[in-house]
């Protein structure tokens, strides 16, 4: 591939850091909707505006505490509380949904709860825009210091660096709980077997619950990244990187937790590299819009191809 | 304390018009071992389920030391101390040996306070509480908060009760000779392991009435024999009542004191062994012409 070439080693060292960014804020998001499908079979489509909800908490934090004046040791103190209110916000917001929207459609056919779930989505969205918003963009004060590590050819912001690193350590503490505690356990069993788990003495309901709100925690935690990052932020901007969240989950297969993280990255890459890579082709030339279409063509692909995901046995193992 | 007494008065489980289930009456004193057989629908596992929660009977009650179960949530049935095992296994089969029976010891991790909950006699009022509880509406979202919290925090109380429950939980699989096992995959065990693990798992959950579905199906008869000699061996050691279905007469014959017939929904014949393989109506409708010659599975 000499055509390669023709652009820069740092153009595509850019590129790939720029997949991984967004692949982690798509992985943290992801990991709520193999979660909640893991325990109930459910698509929780309103797990983007849990995400919104992350986002805007963490935004409400920062201006509080003064905005763009935050510096200094204040810039680590504001992080830290703006992510623990998103993931508080978040994880309140999933539990209430929870209790309203689903758990009375426990045991309605299968299209009831996910209706509702898409109802959810949109009451949510329109509620933050045109009920407290009036349409308006709120923006994240860049309070994070500028600046960039360079290493030959690569170049990565300290913003990323962050936003990169911490992705990396909330999804370790997640898999942690999920893997060794007793409450991790939990969910396991029951999404093993529902009835199984209570026979065992597994409340349910609690573990149930306990799935929903760890997932939101971390759509919360990624909203306030994706706040820093991106900076604007509105009603209905968790329907684009939900349903990208989604479509990573279900490349990793959806249930599988590490094929959610898996999922996450790499669809990241795909709709960064991968663009960049179409448009290498002589005559091809992709603004950068056009990732959502190589996600989403990614997205029916793997649904017609290997709908129990790219990465998992056929048999699509469970979480 | 010898197990619980486990007291079946007059219930019945309908589904839409079909009796699976009419007026059993069944008693079993603390500490023995109960065999239930019968014909295949006979309401053996219908029975079981209803024992369990898993089923709400829809005439008579269940009791158990005295106290109501019957209307009780699963998992509020298998905090009073009802556990059981299924004649097809039932294992989260992507967990290992050790998770399995952790999961079973739930009811008895509490985090949080980190204090293990005392051991179980029910009384009139502890029922109460835990009927009240169905509902369940705020309560699973608080605890699960606080639970959460506690599994991210871990005070020292906290990992001292679950490195307590892993120690126990290696007892059991050693109770069962799954020492070597700890850390496989359920799924990936040979069959008769398998049985023993669920078996250690229906330990784990400390209970006073065990029901056991079918133990030996599927074993040989040298499997079957050591099982035999297991069950005892737990009844004794764990201070439980057991209730098992079984279809292997040498097994029913071999370790049950007392056997309670069912046929078509209704109990017909009760009584020992012995009594039992007399009894003309349970060689009509159960044992027919292979009465007496105590082996092997009855006709499918």
């Amino acid at each position: 591939m000499s055509i390669l070439f023709l652009t820069t080693p740092e153009f595509w060292f850019d590129q790939i850091v720029n997949g991984l960014t967004t692949g982690s804020i798509y992985a943290l998001v992801a990991l709520g909707y193999t979660m909640v499908y893991g325990v109930l079979q459910l698509i929780n489509f309103a797990h983007g505006e849990v995400f919104m909800i992350g986002a805007f908490a963490g935004y409400g934090v920062l201006l509080a505490l003064g905005g763009q004046d935050i510096s200094g040791v204040m810039i680590v103190v504001a992080l830290v509380l703006a992510l623990i209110a998103a993931g508080l916000a978040s994880g309140a917001t999933a539990i209430a949904i929870e209790r309203l929207a689903y758990r009375p459609l426990r045991n309605a056919p299968r299209l009831a709860p996910l209706i509702s779930a898409i109802g959810v989505s949109v009451f949510l969205s329109h509620l933050v825009d045109d009920g407290f918003l009036n349409g308006e963009t709120k923006h994240y004060d860049q309070i994070f210091p500028a600046g960039k590590l360079s290493l030959g050819a690569l170049n990565v912001s300290y913003l990323q660096l962050f936003l990169m690193g911490a992705s990396l350590a909330m999804m370790a503490v997640l898999y942690w709980i999920i893997q060794r505690t007793k409450l991790g356990r939990s969910i396991r069993a029951v999404a093993e077997s529902r009835d199984n788990a209570a026979l065992m003495g597994v409340d349910v309901n609690r573990a149930i619950v306990a799935t929903f709100a760890l997932g939101a925690i971390m759509a919360g935690f990624a909203g306030v990244l994706y706040g820093l990052f991106f900076s604007s932020i509105r009603g209905s901007m968790g329907f684009i990187p939900g349903i990208k969240a989604f479509t990573a989950a279900v490349l990793g297969g959806i249930g599988s937790i590490p094929g959610a993280v898996v999922g996450g990255y790499f669809l990241g890459l795909a709709e960064t590299v991968g663009r960049e890579l179409l448009n290498e082709i002589p005559g091809v030339n992709l603004p950068n819009e056009w990732k959502d279409v190589v996600a989403f063509a990614l997205l029916v692909l793997v649904l017609i191809f290997r709908p129990t995901g790219i990465f998992t046995q056929q048999e699509g193992k469970r979480a | 304390m010898a197990g619980a007494t486990l007291s079946v008065r007059g219930l019945g489980m309908r589904f839409e018009g079909l009796a699976a289930l009419a007026d059993v009456d069944i008693e079993v004193p603390g500490g023995q071992i109960r065999g239930v057989i019968g014909p295949n629908g006979a309401g053996k596992t219908t029975l079981f389920n209803c024992l369990t929660g898993f089923y709400h009977p829809t005439s008579g009650e269940i009791l158990l030391d005295g106290a109501r179960i019957d209307g009780l949530a699963t998992h509020e049935v298998s905090a009073l101390g009802v556990s059981r095992t299924f004649q097809n296994i039932r294992l989260f089969a992507n967990m290992t040996a050790i998770e399995n029976v952790l999961v079973g010891s739930h009811t008895h991790i509490t985090v949080g306070s980190g204090e293990r909950r005392a051991p179980r006699r029910p009384s009139g009022h502890r029922l109460l509480d835990a009927a009240r509880k169905i509902p369940g509406a705020p309560r699973a979202a608080g605890s699960a908060i606080n639970e959460l919290a506690g599994a991210v925090a871990r005070p020292p109380a906290v990992r001292r009760v679950e490195s307590e429950a892993t120690d126990r939980a290696r007892r059991l699989l050693q109770s069962v000779g799954l020492q070597r096992r700890e850390n496989m995959i359920a799924r990936n065990l040979p069959y008769g392991d398998q049985r023993r693990l669920e078996l250690a798992r229906a330990l784990a959950t400390r209970p006073r009435l065990l029901l056991l579905d079918e133990p030996t199906a599927g074993m040989n008869p040298q499997e079957s024999a050591s099982m035999v000699g297991l069950i005892r061996r737990i009844r004794d050691e764990f201070e439980t009542t057991v209730v098992l279905i079984e279809h292997q007469m040498r097994v029913v014959m071999g370790v049950c004191e007392q056997i309670t017939v069912l046929d078509y929904g209704r109990r017909i014949a009760e009584g020992s062994p012995a009594e039992v393989q007399q009894d003309a109506r349970v060689v009509e409708a159960y044992l027919g012409t292979r009465a007496g010659t105590g082996g092997g599975h009855a006709a499918p």
